[in-house]
């Protein structure tokens, strides 16, 4: 991989941690404020999903890949 | 109908919907490749560079004259429809409008700054913030419900804009004087939306779909899904709002084109889309229901000790091959 390659990925690395932060801060607002009458909120619901796609997309960056490599 | 041309924005080059929408939809698709909005990319961005981006790479005045259906990829990326739904008012000159949000979340949910406008957009903040900057009147039609929040309404930048849900109808916003965000029981999640309330509204209307607000019997996405709204309630409901609508202009995403090989998710979103076009649909919906029975009975051969489909699981199989839904289409 060549370094400027590298620099993409690491960019698009840092991109999807702070989403993963504001996710997790959308989150826990949500925990203080949703609707009382449901178990979870489905706003709750979907954060955790998007959490598990954001660590998808993550670990997705951490292979190498052929293009990449 | 006839002016309908159906956009499909993809990150991938060759892919099941590709090639199923463009049978399905002969000499009306144009398919953009758009490498830039692949994952990884644009979980948030100002709202000045989404629309330069959509304007310099996705624009086409000769085509955006049309009504435009798009289809496109990750519900992570729903904040593409701010510039989707400027793309399509371009031409047009309302003074209002109804935004309809079809979808299992609001999508209306973070911190905002003083006047209620955020800097930077992203999946899960956009839509008031259409409703603010393009004047339109925004209509939930999904399964999230906040009565304080939905019955204050939005206050952009000095203007009160009232919100509009299928559930919780203005009727009831102004029965009771709602404090906290509590949702009363028995609500299901596919009500059809209230007549007064599609009367009330403006008539131009742009539409949005998210996948997941379909059951997973239906379609995979890679979010949490309402599994009772099967894809026969969605053409009820949109039975229901065409009568006070004219829609000029959609979009449907949800259905990512890194994970596209589910044949009977490509066939949902080809009725759907043909639905939201006003061509018919019932042929396919009986090609539909057999294809749904023999999932039910690869999920039920569990009992047997075979191979069996797990509705939990985002790569399952589809019950019908790729040949079988091509040919259904042509």
């Amino acid at each position: 991989m060549s370094s400027e390659d590298r620099g993409i990925v690491d960019a698009a690395k840092e991109e999807t941690l702070l989403a993963m932060y504001r996710s997790v801060d959308r989150m826990n607002r949500h925990m203080l404020e949703h609707s009382p009458g449901k178990d979870l909120g489905d706003s709750i619901i979907s954060e955790q999903h998007l959490q598990i796609n954001l660590r998808g997309n993550f670990e997705e960056l951490q292979e190498p890949t052929e293009a990449l490599d | 109908m006839d002016n309908w041309h159906v956009v499909l924005l993809h990150t991938r080059q060759s892919t099941l919907l590709k090639r199923a929408v463009e049978v399905a939809f002969p000499g009306r698709v144009t398919s953009i490749h758009v490498p830039g909005l692949a994952r990884h990319q644009h979980y948030s961005v100002p709202k000045k560079n989404l629309l330069n981006y959509f304007r310099e790479k996705v624009y086409d005045s000769g085509i955006w004259g049309d009504r435009v259906l798009t289809i496109y990829g990750d519900g992570e990326y729903h904040h593409w429809t701010y510039a989707l739904a400027r793309l399509a008012l371009e031409k047009r000159k309302f003074d209002s409008w109804t935004y309809f949000h079809f979808d299992q979340h609001r999508d209306d949910w973070d911190v905002r700054d003083d006047k209620g406008l955020c800097p930077k957009l992203h999946c899960a903040n956009f839509v008031d913030q259409i409703a603010g900057d393009f004047n339109a009147t925004p209509f939930m039609v999904g399964p999230d419900v906040y009565p304080k929040k939905e019955s204050d309404g939005y206050n952009i930048d000095g203007r009160h804009i009232p919100i509009l849900s299928k559930y919780f109808t203005q009727e009831l916003q102004q029965a009771w004087e709602w404090t906290n965000n509590g949702v009363p029981e028995g609500y299901m999640g596919t009500e059809i939306p209230s007549q007064r309330d599609l009367k009330v509204t403006p008539t131009p209307a742009y539409l949005t779909f998210d996948l997941d607000l379909l059951s997973r019997s239906e379609i995979v996405t890679n979010f949490d899904q309402n599994d009772d709204m099967t894809l026969r309630r969605v053409c009820q409901i949109m039975d229901h709002i065409r009568p006070h609508k004219r829609i000029f202009g959609a979009d449907i995403l949800g259905f990512p084109d890194w994970n596209q090989h589910h044949a009977l998710s490509c066939l949902t979103m080809i009725i759907l889309a043909r639905k939201i076009m006003g061509l018919g649909v019932e042929k396919l919906l009986k090609y539909h229901t057999y294809a749904k029975r023999a999932q039910a009975g690869q999920i039920n051969s569990q009992f047997r000790g075979d191979y069996w489909v797990d509705l939990e699981n985002k790569s399952r199989e589809s019950p019908i091959e790729e040949g079988e839904l091509l040919e259904a289409l042509s």
